[in-house]
């Protein structure tokens, strides 16, 4: 693209939600939601994609902010990766999420790519929302009708897919806050160790029993290894409410290979994703233990 | 010999340093003209096809579209082959890999030439792509190239036949046999191919752009365009790195650009984005080899037998020379008294291989010495011991039974290496380290390497050089070889500065520009030091021959008596009474002294018998021996390494922070070879990995953390101050001590590289067991 | 066409652009500011770094349209950010020449202003943090061992140790 290039499509910059629908109603299917960009320009420069008005909803407030209200974070679905791991709330009540974003490209993509982008744009290796799901957090979707909130384990359907309807914007995140005794790991496998993309990744996420090594409510969930971000309900049941010993950490792990179901690709072979998904959960829960 | 003291590091300052570091440094796509137009090519969509008919009439028709060639407009020769004749610049007929030309576009701005290319309809007859390169060399195998005369699919091949092979396998106690492979490497330099030609109104062509090559692009526009050399000026910009891949692949891409420029008699620029520029450039010639080699007890080599298949691609290009390289090196720098190589280059239908930094040896550095531990391994000795048993000595015939020039340096590379690298100390047998989770290893790997061209391309192993002395001291030095970050335009003036005897500040360096001087041959094999060097010695004499008497006669004294040096003369017995070069010079141009001098200098000639491989091959060789130390992860199959510790016989270090860059470079780029960078393609032969997000290089995050180059210093023979080939030796033995390593850590062969994770990881895994003692 | 203030280093500036044109393209081709490279045009290469509201950012992934109110600083800009003397250079740009850290130089633009814009948050950072903060910034020629190197003895003539 350069300066002498012809019109492609139009571009909006809104700075409420109110300007936001009205674009989106005025231009149909061909409007485009940009947040960050670091997903959208990339389809824009490969001519995958051809908007017809970009809606850019970076300015829009609601949009912003990371705030506790009682049991929840309420994080601004247009929040970057930088403000994450810059905020205090996060580091207190949803370390997790921390423990991800730093694992997001390099420090470019972080300080422009954003939680709400990572999530719309409903990649099966979005880094961003296997900590959602593991926290059990909500997504707050806001359209001229009204809100909802579904769990972000619901929202993606498919590679680039998901329950977002026309003329809906993600506005905002609701993450349970940590309780005292919650602990968990994200892990990523990657080609290399920073400005990569997962080829696996594995959250865990559950409540240890005090003075134990037994662990309740844990929820899993792993990237790129399925056609959306999927919790692992099978390795949930097989690690939750037992003592955790080292010998058999190998043998339980193994229940992932239930719940996942990996592909070929540029990035790996299915064999190889599924040996690391059971590797990534055992060693992940052998540091936590 | 002596190692550098490290306390010259900070004298040297690159003079192209500060415009780098301040953005202003200038290269091609910077470059704006006005009434400037962008070029796009028409990329064939399959690997292999024919090509039924092209029409471009809605293209053309298309507003701000100036020009659609196809091969018909081309006014000059349809060609652009270096080697051999068999590369087009537009094709006519048959199209041989993913992305071939089929036609150009020059339009007003780079999104409507790249529409418009899209809106050129070819119909093609397409074939079954032949991707296979030992099925290709099967008899009876659909042709690539079916207008040669030739009826099979081989490129090039060489052979080396040495002593008696039965005697040799009757010798030996033990006889180790594998099937290797190596990758295919793309260059990835940071900076896209691009140029832009912009006809003058004397009717010449200017040619600027990113290149490593100037002479071979003035030949290829020459060819294409009809016009004589000397209507073709061709000026190298700043180039944002080579590798190789700025050899020979610019003359294709500024051909073309060069052909719409003459076309529309307007400025025409060419950039290749990302993605374009993996898919259509040469990449590093992946090979598939066979390797046998029988030793007797104590590690003594008795017989190689060593089979090279090297993938050509599309068009011949370079392989010819690449695989004569592979056959030189297929042994190592080792004694081995009976030995068989065969080496093919052959035809398939992907995009041409071409040079890549080590040019054929890092492939057959990786099957030789791949072997050597094995060899050591069957016998149960330290490879480091195995690899100084069979050493080439000052007298000892070479594989092609020749003894190399002044090889003192080899052994002492290995025997420094040792020492540095604790390698007494920390070597194990291989699988026999720390057990568990994490597995140490260590590797070796050491090689000759050839200096500039050698035998093939002795024909163009000539360069010059061109000094001015201005009125006021200050010189000015011309050559014909290109700064690539190398770091050339940092030695030669300091080449300049000791033969003429001045200081560094009174040299400036010419841009690189055909019309400065005849053709000095490419700036690749390691070469632009030497020559330009011995060229510029050669300059510096005559100017000297004309200067020192004059000194002499203006300081009264005798002209054997006269010192020049750091910019003063004075006669030796009177070294206070001294006259500056300036005022030398000065003095000089009053007297109507000639104060410009062309340097010329042949590499001395090497031989190679094409039947026998007898011959002195290159006029001389380097000499290193790297080891590194690693860290295999045998749960995730990801491998760090640790250390590398590279020795060098440079001759002589004149720039040593120039060369610390060039091994850790080398080291970072070998490193990627070994482990990270694989190229992936579709079944058809479509390269998958065209980014950087699929395509893996190391980022900072992977850079080896410790890299301690060593520089031994055995002056050389033919080098200017005896200098050796440094930029390639770099490279060429890092991937073998990664891999020698990693097969030391896990005690399992690594047979292939890239050696990626994953394949580390499932081959690991299925030698140990289900769960590959993730179970521990 | 879309009129956009900003501001290029310390400069308020007004530019037509399209809105598929990206910052890097308007800096190059609207601005004439030549020193950021395109080395990939998808975010990954990081030859395109500038500081957006004092943030390394890829300029080919931003949309230049949405720099509306913003400051961008370029390489052209990074030696005015260190109070030196006039014409002189930013000490991680000293530092990149004196330790042969530059080879072709594509890499070095993006590079430095990752650097410097490294130093600004963590004067003196630890080994692990200096090769996060670089991770985005691909060099093909020196093995970043030089580039490492530089970083360092810019911290320390910066912090005052040199
Ligand atoms: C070099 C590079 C490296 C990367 N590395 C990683 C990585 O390691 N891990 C990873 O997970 N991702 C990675 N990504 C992908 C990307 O950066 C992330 O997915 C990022 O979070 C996207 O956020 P964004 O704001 O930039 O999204 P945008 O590009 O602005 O938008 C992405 C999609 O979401 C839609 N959208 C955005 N916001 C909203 C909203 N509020 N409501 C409704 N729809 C919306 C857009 O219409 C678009 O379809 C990388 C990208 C690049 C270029
Ligand atoms: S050009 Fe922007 S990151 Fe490569
Ligand atoms: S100096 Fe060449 S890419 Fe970094």
């Amino acid at each position: 693209m350069t300066a002498q290039t012809p019109t492609r499509f139009g571009y909006l910059r809104c700075s409420s939600l109110e300007d936001v629908f009205k674009a989106v109603a005025d231009h149909g299917e061909r409007a485009r939601i940009v947040a960050g960009g670091t997903d959208l320009v990339v389809g824009l420069q490969g001519r995958r994609l051809d908007p017809c008005m970009l809606v850019d909803l970076v300015r829009v407030p609601e949009l912003h902010g990371i705030e506790k209200a009682d049991d929840c974070l309420r994080i601004g679905a247009a929040t970057t990766y930088s403000q994450l791991l810059e905020s205090d709330l996060v580091s207190a009540h949803a370390p997790l999420l921390q423990q991800a974003a730093v694992e997001v490209g390099s420090v470019q993509i972080r300080n422009l790519g954003t939680l709400g982008g990572n999530l719309a744009n409903a990649s099966p290796a979005a880094d961003g929302v296997p900590p959602l799901v593991a926290l059990g957090a909500e997504v707050e979707l806001v359209s001229r009708n009204g809100t909802r909130r579904v769990l972000c384990e619901n929202f993606a359907t498919g590679p680039g897919q998901s329950v977002l309807e026309a003329g809906e914007i993600v506005v905002a995140f609701l993450v349970p806050v940590c309780h005292e005794h919650d602990e968990g790991f994200f892990s990523k496998l990657g080609p290399r160790d920073q400005q990569a993309i997962s080829i696996v990744s594995v959250t865990f996420s559950g409540r240890r029993v005090a003075g134990t090594r037994r662990y309740e409510s844990v929820r899993i969930a792993c990237g790129s290894v399925a056609p959306t971000v999927v919790r692992a309900f099978r390795a949930e049941e097989a690690l939750s409410g037992i003592e955790l010993e080292p010998e058999t950490l190998f043998r339980s792990s193994r229940a992932i290979l239930a719940d996942i179901s990996p592909i070929d690709d540029v990035r790996g072979s299915a064999e190889y994703r599924r040996d690391q998904a059971v590797g990534l959960l055992r060693s992940g829960l052998e540091a936590l233990l | 010999m002596s190692a550098n003291p490290p306390a010259q590091r900070d004298i040297v300052r690159r003079p192209d340093a500060r415009a780098k570091v301040t953005g202003k440094a200038v290269y091609a796509a910077d470059l704006i003209r006005s009434s400037m137009l962008f070029a796009s090519i028409v990329e064939s969509p399959h690997p292999f096809a024919r090509v039924r008919h092209v029409d471009a009439a809605d293209a053309r028709a298309m507003d701000g579209v100036e020009a659609v060639l196809t091969a018909a407009d081309i006014p000059g020769r349809n060609q652009i082959g270096v080697i051999q004749k068999d590369q087009p610049a537009i094709v006519s007929d048959w199209v041989r890999h993913p992305g071939d030309c089929v036609a150009l576009v020059a339009a007003d701005s780079p999104d409507l030439a790249h529409r418009a290319a899209q809106a050129v309809r070819v119909d093609y007859e397409v074939l079954e792509p032949q991707l296979d390169t030992l099925k290709n060399l099967e008899r009876n195998h659909p042709l690539i190239h079916p207008e040669r005369d030739q009826r099979d699919n081989l490129c090039s091949r060489h052979k080396i036949r040495r002593g008696d092979m039965e005697a040799g396998w009757r010798e030996a106690d033990v006889v180790v046999e594998a099937d290797l492979e190596t990758g295919a490497q793309e260059h990835m330099y940071l900076e896209p191919m691009a140029c832009l030609v912009t006809p003058e109104p004397d009717g010449r062509l200017r040619v600027e752009g990113s290149m490593q090559c100037p002479y071979y692009v003035q030949a290829a526009v020459a060819s294409v365009t009809g016009l004589p050399f000397s209507k073709v000026r061709v000026i190298q910009g700043t180039t944002g790195g080579g590798f190789g891949g700025k050899e020979d692949t610019p003359s294709e891409f500024f051909s073309r650009c060069a052909l719409l420029a003459q076309a529309v008699d307007r400025p025409v620029k060419l950039f290749l984005d990302r993605e374009q520029d993996v898919r259509l450039t040469s990449k590093r010639h992946p090979t598939r080899m066979h390797y046998r080699v029988g030793a007797k007890q104590d590690g003594t080599l008795t017989a190689i037998e060593a089979r090279i298949v090297g993938d050509a691609g599309a068009y011949a290009t370079l392989t010819p020379v690449v695989m004569y390289r592979s056959t030189v090196h297929a042994c190592g720098p080792y004694r081995v008294p009976n030995a068989c190589v065969d080496t093919f280059g052959v035809y398939t239908n992907r995009v041409p291989s071409g040079a890549f930094r080590g040019f054929g040896a890092p492939q057959a550095c990786f099957g030789i010495e791949t072997m050597m531990d094995r060899v050591a391994t069957a016998l149960q000795l330290d490879p480091c011991e195995v690899r100084l048993r069979n050493a080439l000595r000052p007298g000892d015939e070479a594989v092609t039974s020749h003894a190399l020039p002044s090889c003192d340096g080899l052994e002492d590379t290995i025997r420094v290496a040792r020492e540095r690298s604790g390698w007494s100390q920390n070597w194990h047998p291989p699988g026999a380290g720390s057990t568990g989770r994490y597995r140490d290893g260590m590797g070796m790997a050491t090689i000759h390497y050839g200096n500039s061209l050698g035998s093939p391309g002795w024909y163009l192993d000539a360069s010059g050089a061109h000094l001015q002395v201005n009125r006021d001291g200050s010189v000015a030095l011309a050559i014909g070889h290109t700064e690539l970050g190398q770091g050339v335009l940092t030695v030669l003036p300091l080449i300049v500065a000791q033969a003429l005897g001045v200081t560094r500040e009174h040299v400036t360096m010419r841009p690189v520009d055909t019309d400065n001087l005849p053709d000095c041959g490419p700036t690749v094999a390691s070469r632009a030091t030497i020559m330009s060097g011995n060229a510029i010695l050669d300059a510096a004499g005559q100017l000297l021959d004309r200067l020192r008497p004059l000194g002499a006669k203006l300081l009264d004294g005798e002209e054997d008596e006269l010192q020049i040096e750091e910019g003063k003369l004075y006669i030796r017995s009177d070294p206070e009474n001294f006259m500056t070069w300036e005022e030398l010079a000065e003095e000089a141009f009053l007297a109507n002294v000639h104060l410009a001098a062309v340097g010329w200098w042949v590499a001395p000639p090497s031989t190679f018998d094409s039947e026998t491989g007898v011959g002195t091959c290159y006029f001389q060789y380097a000499y290193a021996t790297h080891v590194a130390r690693v860290q295999v992860d045998t749960w995730t199959g990801k491998v760090r390494v640790e250390k590398f510790t590279c020795v060098h016989d440079v001759g002589r270090a004149i720039y040593p922070a120039g060369i610390e860059g060039q091994v850790e470079g080398g080291v970072s780029q070998g490193v990627g070879y070994a482990l990270l960078e694989d190229l992936r393609e579709n079944p058809s032969g479509h390269i998958l990995t065209h980014n950087f997000s699929t395509y893996i290089l190391p980022s900072a995050m992977e850079a080896v953390p410790d890299v301690e180059t060593v520089c031994l210093e055995y002056p050389a023979p033919h080098g200017p101050l005896g200098v050796r080939s440094v930029g390639e030796p770099a490279i060429i033995p890092v991937a073998s001590a990664v891999a020698c390593a990693i097969a030391n850590a896990i005690g399992l062969p690594v047979d292939r590289i890239p050696c990626t994770a994953e394949r580390l990881r499932l081959a690991w895994r299925s030698a140990a067991g289900e769960g590959g003692e993730i179970e521990a | 066409m879309i009129l956009v203030s900003f501001e290029v280093n310390g400069t308020a500036v007004r530019v037509e652009v399209e809105p598929q044109d990206t910052l890097l393209d308007v800096l190059r081709q609207s601005l004439g500011l030549l020193g950021s490279k395109e080395g990939c045009a998808e975010g990954e290469c990081g030859a395109c770094t500038v500081l957006l509201d004092g943030l390394p950012v890829t300029a080919c992934l931003v949309l230049a349209a949405k720099v509306e109110g913003c400051s961008v600083t370029t390489i052209e800009g990074v030696a005015s950010m260190w109070k030196g003397e006039e014409g002189a250079l930013h000490p991680v740009q000293e530092a990149f020449i004196d330790v042969g850290a530059v080879q072709c130089g594509y890499c070095i633009p993006g590079m430095i202003v990752s650097a410097v814009s490294l130093l600004e948050r963590d004067p003196s950072p630890d080994e692990k943090t200096l090769r996060q903060a670089l991770a985005g910034n691909f060099c093909r020629c020196t093995g970043y061992n030089k580039i490492f190197e530089a970083v360092r003895r810019a911290a320390n003539r910066m912090g005052g140790d040199l």
